[in-house]
């Protein structure tokens, strides 16, 4: 599908260190716990590693040892989330099966995402984060390829019957309109709303019928 | 239609001066043409005012003048392209107006929204802004909820019966689809692709069919840039099934003409042009798909395309039919002039109909319509 060319992580964003040890993997666990909630609490902008090292309880130093710098931080923060929503929200092999009612499954998914994302306080905050960091641009696309790509090989194994549509193309559509309207809807309320998931479920059901039956 | 106004600026966001003169007013006019390349570039969290007036060639001082902090220009920037919309008014205008084909009169909303993002250098950067600063997320959300509630009134001066909270949660869906869908595509590509922009209105159409798609078949006017829905049916009948070369089926005064499409369930099924004079209307390219005619499709057509001319003040209908049209167009009380016409390859017989004045229109609220129907009517 066409978009820009993306980007595999810059060396600078890497983590520094990939902790073994349970006692570090439990303090990097610490550390990105406490980012996720000051990012929520005082925006991409204002957040910093100073901020995060008083907000953790640990010396810079530590905050240093694996992260470069600030955006490093950001990454990793929204890897976790993507890891955190594809295992709960991703798995699109019932859509895939003729033999299933496609739209029980998909709106079985779209609540499967939504309360994902609930679960998550500071989800928001960070894909916001990563979509306003232009160097970061790169990392929030290559995560939503990643599940467009399974998502259109579920519709195509599934048979599009619309003429000249193409599955990328349908899935980038569900999955970029899910996200838009969650975001909005846990930007304005904190949660989703349910005649907010039923109207969203209701748009992507009557576009579905045109491009699955 | 009211324009959607600006919302009100919070305290602290506002400018500070307003530029009485010429010169001053170009200088701020550069400042935010700067501001918006700049938070292009180096994203929202690097962008300050001291970058801005280095980048912008004028002292620190100069910029805050008019802003006194980096909100306050991120806000001014929010408010230029919330007036994006306001050009985007006779979309409106059209989308409620039951003349107008709605699935059309929206596609030509989003289309617009989407140019205008595309041109605008800096909107993704200024958007982004306003999702990430906590203190501008009011204004983002204010914005998106008056585009929202324009699309709303929008259909409910067309007539669509829904409840007032149900129409209002369309409308701000699809408004947040769209917008969103726009921006994202705007800040990783430039653009949306062109079959994402065909699958987004698709969506679009099939979530507002529900509400405003009426029974049995009917008839909107389509703008120029919309009009390939009617040349596609235009083109199945007359090339496709009749055969007749694609240059006499589409020639140049397809300009200059009004389009129309006629849909049954929401498929279009049939279309057709009007040329309109001020002294004749001339119906024309009246093609209804095979497997829908006999079925009033053709009649409805017509039926509009007389209604617009008569609504425009004229009283003659005439065109050229062939054999096989003949009996449909007699039905509909057109009469055959003169002599068989034969220049052509399939000849051609001229038609003439004399139109009804206008009644005055029924259950439609139709900008205009009244104050013609008020005026005197000349015997």
């Amino acid at each position: 599908m066409k978009g820009p060319k993306l980007a595999e992580t810059e060396p600078a964003l890497d983590p520094r260190v990939i902790p073994t040890q349970d006692r570090a993997k439990k303090t990097l666990g610490q550390i990105l716990d406490s980012a996720a909630d000051l990012l929520e609490e005082v925006g991409v902008d204002a957040f910093n590693t100073n901020l995060l090292a008083e907000r953790a309880g640990v010396g810079i130093r530590t905050i240093y040892r694996y992260f470069p710098n600030k955006l490093a931080v950001i990454v990793a923060l929204s890897e976790r989330l993507s890891a955190r929503l594809e295992a709960a929200s991703t798995d699109f092999e019932a859509l895939a099966d003729p033999d299933r009612d496609w739209c029980e499954e998909w709106c079985r998914l779209v609540d499967a995402y939504i309360e994902a994302l609930e679960s998550e306080p500071a989800g928001l905050a960070i894909r916001r984060a990563v979509q306003a960091l232009p160097e970061l641009r790169g990392v929030d696309w290559s995560e939503m390829q990643r599940t467009i790509s399974s998502l259109a090989n579920a519709l195509d194994r599934r048979g599009i019957r619309a003429k000249g549509v193409d599955a990328t193309t349908v899935a980038r559509l569900l999955v970029e309109s899910n996200e838009s309207i969650v975001d909005d809807a846990l930007d304005r309320f904190g949660r989703v709303p349910d005649e907010v998931a039923e109207q969203l479920k209701l748009m992507h059901t009557s576009y579905l019928a045109q491009i699955l039956e | 239609m009211s324009v959607p106004a600006a919302p009100p600026v919070q305290p602290g966001l506002e400018q500070r001066a307003r530029p009485e003169q010429e010169r001053a007013r170009k200088t701020l006019e550069h400042l935010l043409e700067t501001a918006a390349v700049l938070l292009d570039e180096v994203g929202v969290a690097a962008f300050n005012t001291n970058l801005l007036a280095a980048r912008a060639g004028v002292g620190i001082r100069t910029v805050y003048r008019y802003y006194p902090n980096k909100l306050s220009i991120l806000a001014a920037l929010t408010e230029r392209i919330a007036g994006e919309w306001r050009w985007m008014d006779g979309g409106f205008e059209r989308l409620a107006d039951p003349v107008w084909d709605w699935r059309a009169a929206w596609s030509d909303l989003l289309d617009g929204f989407m140019r205008a993002a595309e041109r605008r250098p800096g909107w993704a950067a200024v958007i982004s802004a306003l999702r990430v600063v906590p203190e501008l997320r009011p204004l983002a959300r204010q914005h998106v909820d008056l585009v929202a509630e324009s699309v709303a009134q929008s259909l409910r001066r067309r007539g669509v019966q829904a409840p007032e909270r149900e129409l209002g949660r369309r409308a701000h869906l699809v408004t947040e689809v769209g917008g969103q869908l726009t921006d994202l595509s705007v800040a990783r590509e430039g653009a949306m692709p062109a079959d994402l922009v065909r699958e987004l209105k698709r969506m679009q159409h099939a979530y507002l069919a529900s509400v405003l798609d009426g029974p049995g078949v009917q008839v909107g006017r389509v703008s120029p840039e919309q009009a390939s829905v009617c040349f596609e049916i235009r083109s199945r009948v007359f090339v496709e099934e009749q055969r007749i070369p694609e240059s006499d089926v589409f020639d140049a005064a397809d300009a200059r003409s009004r389009h129309y499409v006629a849909r049954r369930a929401g498929e279009a099924v049939g279309a057709a042009r009007l040329r309109l004079s001020d002294e004749v209307a001339e119906p024309e390219r009246v093609a209804v798909l095979a497997e829908h005619r006999g079925s009033g499709v053709g009649r409805a057509l017509v039926q509009t395309l007389e209604r617009e001319a008569t609504a425009h003040g004229v009283r003659t209908a005439i065109l050229h039919a062939p054999e096989s049209a003949i009996a449909f167009f007699e039905r509909l009380d057109y009469r055959r002039e003169g002599e068989w016409l034969s220049e052509c390859e399939i000849p051609q017989h001229l038609l003439r109909k004399t139109l009804a004045a206008p009644r005055p229109a029924r259950g439609r609220r139709q900008p205009g319509a009244q104050r013609r129907n008020a005026a005197p009517s000349v015997p």
